[in-house]
């Protein structure tokens, strides 16, 4: 099997550790024994989606997410095929108000409008994050540093296959649980039949439970 | 002035007591005398230095080399940068109503440039980077580089580093002069850089910029295929470094012995050669002081402890360009090598648990650097041991000490080659006292 990885602007969108998704995903997928590509998608390439099977996105500045945002919005029709074809699309940090209807900085910016939410600037929004979420049983940590709002969501949301938070970061290192679940959710929407062997995720789990203790003395 | 007065009794009480008192006298008497800085006096040579590390150290560098030349300098101690410990400093020097010194030199917040130049005019604002460091309190590069801007005016003479397009970047809005300082091509420049960039397209017209050559990140010589943004204009240049004896040249001619070639060393030396020659001074006084001087011995020692080697380099948790030409430092020693890695705290500002920075870190350079073993410390020795994993280090060559207590032990009997203790400042006295506590005994 191989699964294709399509890394959205990476050399734009890469402000805080972002690229750990990545990189873990690569990891633990190779440890199921799957060849994986990372295919680098950017403003001067052209937005052909057909052979990816997971597109990822993370957090910029807000004006390299106003000019990535641009760029998508030629490609909403892309963007739409490949959701309704069902696969997978992480976003985290201040990427994810890309896909929903409006961004309100001042004023009302039209995002891509493939989800129905909006997102509201304020103030900065600077925060250590535990919360439950609907994917997994173990809480989420991780941590946010924008200055937007989702109204209609909080943590870690899914809608389909489409996966988003504003936490930024290395989401998927930090959760071990949501990352065993994203590449288990990933092989098998490929081979329903594959038989996923345990991963190693030691050392993420250890670092898991410290974080969840230090945040608990708090 | 009676705000003088105040401030210099307290500073004198506070140092009765033996209490450092950098911001404590300027803080009382802004409260008193809200006006208190527009009042003074200054002399004519006012030079500011910010950006997101290393202007204490370049700071201390200016300041040495004014001082050489026999010139009087007033300059507030290294982290007291914001409006109380400035005031402070100024406080110290301050008779009747003069600032009694030839020149003043201040390292400044780069939150605060905006506010401290509204009662003090400098002459000279020297930015030395802006790149990612501290999140949580920083947001990103550009909140940073626009709140630089507001401090600036067209009476301010700008010397920035033109290597890096988020500083040229200035040259876009800022109306008074530029100079610009930069490195040209050595044999340890990049064709190719793999490191995390912080800036890749054209602040003018967003199109991605081309590169001759890396020094580090988006730091090197760039152009824009499509409008003029380019590096250029340089008037201090270093145009060749020699790596083993740690000797650069500025602008073909003059040579300096330095204590280091860590590439922010390199640029730290090379902005105070700049000002100071903006400011007139004899380039024999300059590179004299220069060779002199021995800030860089704290963010950079060796010494020897039971026949190993260590080489201690300083970071600055959540500012990955410090780790990353740190880890390019290693990595150009060739032998068999340990690393050891760790902080105590992310900040001494907050309380956060925001470890993204170690993602935008270049650990995976250590899969082909000769390492043994990496040693990975401190309270957050599972998430560091966790990136060194997803860098491709096998885990068995992964050592895990959430204290330092055996730490000498562990590097003498488990781990090969030169020690490379690449740590959070916070972490670099605690790992020296335990390297060298057991000689003693």
């Amino acid at each position: 099997m191989k699964i294709i990885i399509g890394y959205l602007y990476n050399d734009l969108l890469n402000l805080y550790g972002d690229s750990g998704n990545v990189k873990t995903l690569v990891y633990h997928l190779k440890e199921q024994g799957i060849d994986v590509e990372v295919k680098n998608i950017s403003l001067e390439d052209k937005k052909d989606f057909k052979s990816i099977d997971l597109l990822y996105i993370g957090s910029g500045t807000e004006e390299n997410i106003l000019t990535a945002l641009s760029d998508l919005k030629k490609d909403v029709k892309e963007i739409e095929k490949f959701i309704n074809d069902k696969k997978f699309i992480l976003a985290t940090g201040n990427s994810v108000e890309i896909f929903g209807n409006y961004i309100i900085i001042n004023k009302k910016i039209k995002a891509l409008g493939v989800y129905d939410y909006v997102a509201m600037h304020q103030n900065r929004i600077v925060n250590d994050i535990k919360i439950d979420s609907d994917l997994v049983d173990s809480p989420i940590i991780g941590f946010e540093n924008h200055p937007g709002k989702i109204l209609t969501y909080d943590g870690v949301f899914r809608i389909d296959n489409f996966i988003g938070t504003y936490i930024i970061g290395p989401l998927l290192v930090r959760n071990p649980d949501l990352c065993k679940l994203l590449v288990s959710e990933l092989i098998k929407s490929k081979d329903k039949n594959f038989e996923l062997k345990d991963g190693n995720y030691d050392l993420d789990y250890k670092a898991y439970a410290n974080t969840i203790k230090s945040i608990n003395k708090r | 002035m009676l705000g003088t007065f105040v401030g210099k009794t307290i500073y004198k009480t506070l140092r009765l007591f033996r209490r450092s008192g950098s911001n404590l006298p300027g803080a009382v008497v802004l409260k008193l005398f809200p006006k208190y800085l527009t009042k003074i006096k200054y002399p004519e040579n006012i030079i500011m230095v910010t950006g997101s590390s290393g202007k204490g150290s370049t700071t201390k560098l200016i300041t040495e080399v004014l001082e050489k030349n026999n010139m009087t300098v007033c300059t507030n101690v290294e982290g007291s940068n914001l409006l109380n410990g400035i005031t402070t400093a100024i406080i110290r020097s301050v008779k009747g109503k003069k600032l009694n010194k030839d020149a003043l030199v201040l390292e400044v917040d780069e939150r605060f440039i905006k506010i401290i130049t509204k009662y003090i005019k400098p002459k000279y604002v020297l930015v030395n980077n802006i790149t990612r460091d501290q999140p949580p309190r920083q947001g990103t590069f550009d909140i940073v580089f626009n709140e630089i801007l507001k401090g600036l005016n067209k009476d301010i003479h700008l010397v920035v580093n033109g290597d890096d397009p988020i500083l040229r970047k200035f040259s876009l809005f800022h109306k008074g002069n530029i100079t610009y300082y930069g490195i040209s091509k050595t044999k340890y420049s990049y064709d190719l850089m793999q490191d995390i960039k912080d800036y890749e397209y054209c602040p003018k017209c967003k199109t991605k910029l081309h590169y001759d050559y890396y020094h580090y990140g988006s730091i090197g010589s760039y152009e824009c295929p499509k409008c003029s943004f380019k590096r250029d204009n340089i008037k201090y240049e270093i145009t060749k470094v020699d790596y083993s004896k740690n000797i650069i040249t500025i602008n073909d001619e003059y040579k300096i012995n330095i204590n280091n070639n860590i590439l922010f060393n390199l640029y730290n030396t090379l902005a105070a050669y700049s000002i100071s020659d903006i400011l007139k001074i004899d380039s024999k006084i300059i590179i004299n002081a220069l060779e002199e001087s021995k800030i860089n011995n704290k963010i950079f020692d060796e010494f020897t402890v039971n026949k190993k080697n260590y080489t201690m380099l300083n970071c600055k948790a959540e500012n990955n360009t410090t780790y990353n030409l740190n880890l390019i430092y290693a990595a150009m020693d060739k032998e068999k090598k340990t690393i050891v890695l760790g902080h105590k705290e992310i900040s001494r500002r907050y309380k956060h648990f925001d470890l993204s920075w170690l993602y935008d870190i270049n650990f995976e350079l250590l899969k082909e650097a000769n390492v043994d073993k990496v040693i990975s410390t401190g309270p957050d020795a599972y998430d560091i041991a966790t990136r060194i994993k997803y860098a491709g280090i096998d885990e068995k060559d992964i050592i895990i000490l959430e204290k330092l207590d055996n730490i000498k032990e562990v590097i003498e009997k488990e781990t090969k080659g030169n020690v490379y203790a690449i740590l959070n400042f916070d972490y670099i006295e605690p790992f020296k006292n335990k390297i060298k506590e057991v000689e003693k005994k």
